[in-house]
């Protein structure tokens, strides 16, 4: 199983990383900036509603510049209207949730928008290293039961500032097993296939949908 | 006649860092599973902790596994933990190794139960 740490803005410790067993990283880079490193790397943008102050418009500007940059966008929304547009727009690939999402926008009519556009979905477990609160973790169960039976394919991050917080991720899937998510529901596989397909796009070996250029006549 | 209605779960821990106290450490994991689950679910999961050389290892049962494993990761330490095996004996943790972990026969042998 691969390990998978997200949200770095440069490899500061590989003997740690090492030790985590993580072979597949997210920077916060673009894609031609990515550094070379015996690991494998990928470029990641996170949209914020709050910090970046998205509207609908701006939303679909920011998308349309960076597209072809990065290797996968997320978008964290806490509004229904930037989260529903979110859902649909096929050049965001996964929605984040963290203690802040709240089961008036994320819940059962979401999820199903969610599984039919085949989006990813971010469930930020940091809150969960360190002090626990049940005031914190209620969001995360609220949200999840609501999409209980829904199948959807979750990618597990721990955005924090603090090196000793790292952790591999079959330790971020032991914390979410305490939230009812099974290994199942929560494997990389799915994040790996879309930054390949991704990739594909971007260097236009896939033009249209369905179409792929797999050798080009000279 | 006795029946044995747990199994028991070895779980090898491996630091990347100062090794931590074993006191601490035993502390911490108690208080972090008690925070998940509650001092009834502590008691009934026959946590324990002991050490051979360099190497930590927790035995519970295997009804509080998962949630042990949960509080190893999300508890705070000051170096970085990683459970590196998890077996039903000792003796099958220690396959790892060049000799097999035996509690009985290390000097560094400590029972700690509170």
């Amino acid at each position: 199983m691969r390990q998978f740490i997200s949200g770095l803005n440069e490899i500061n410790n590989p003997d740690l990383l090492k030790f985590l067993n993580i072979k597949l990283i997210g920077l916060h880079t673009s894609s031609d900036q990515l550094p070379e490193s015996d690991f494998e790397t990928y470029s990641e943008l996170i949209l914020d509603e709050k910090q970046d102050k998205l509207k609908p418009g701006s939303l679909k500007q920011k998308l349309s510049k960076n597209r072809l940059k990065y290797d996968i966008i997320v978008v964290r929304a806490f509004t229904a209207k930037i989260a529903a547009l979110a859902a649909r727009d096929g050049r965001v690939d996964a929605i984040l949730l963290s203690d802040r999402s709240t089961v008036k926008v994320f819940n059962r009519r979401f999820a199903r928008r969610l599984q039919e556009n085949n989006k990813l979905i971010y469930l930020d477990v940091s809150n969960f290293i360190g002090s626990i609160r049940a005031s914190t973790i209620r969001p995360y169960l609220r949200i999840l039961q609501s999409m209980e039976g829904i199948p959807l394919h979750f990618i597990l991050v721990n955005y924090t500032l603090n090196e000793l917080d790292f952790r591999p991720y079959r330790g971020l899937q032991s914390i979410a097993r305490l939230l009812n998510l099974s290994p199942s529901n929560t494997d990389i596989q799915p994040l790996y296939d879309r930054i390949q397909l991704n990739r594909k796009k971007i260097s236009g070996k896939i033009p249209f949908v369905g179409i792929e250029i797999i050798e080009e006549e000279d | 006649m006795v029946v044995r209605n747990e199994r028991k779960r070895y779980i090898l821990l491996s630091f990347y860092g100062d090794l931590p106290d074993l006191a601490t450490l035993n502390k911490k994991i108690r208080k972090k599973v008690s925070e998940l689950k509650g001092e009834i679910f502590l008691a009934d999961s026959g946590l324990y902790l002991f050490k051979h050389k360099d190497h930590f290892v927790i035995r519970c049962n295997h009804i509080s596994r998962f949630t042990v494993e949960a509080a190893i990761y999300s508890v705070k330490l000051s170096s970085h933990v990683k459970i590196l095996r998890i077996s039903g004996t000792i003796k099958g943790l220690g396959k790892e190794f060049e000799s097999a972990i035996d509690p009985s026969d290390s000097e560094d042998f400590v029972q700690f139960e509170e």
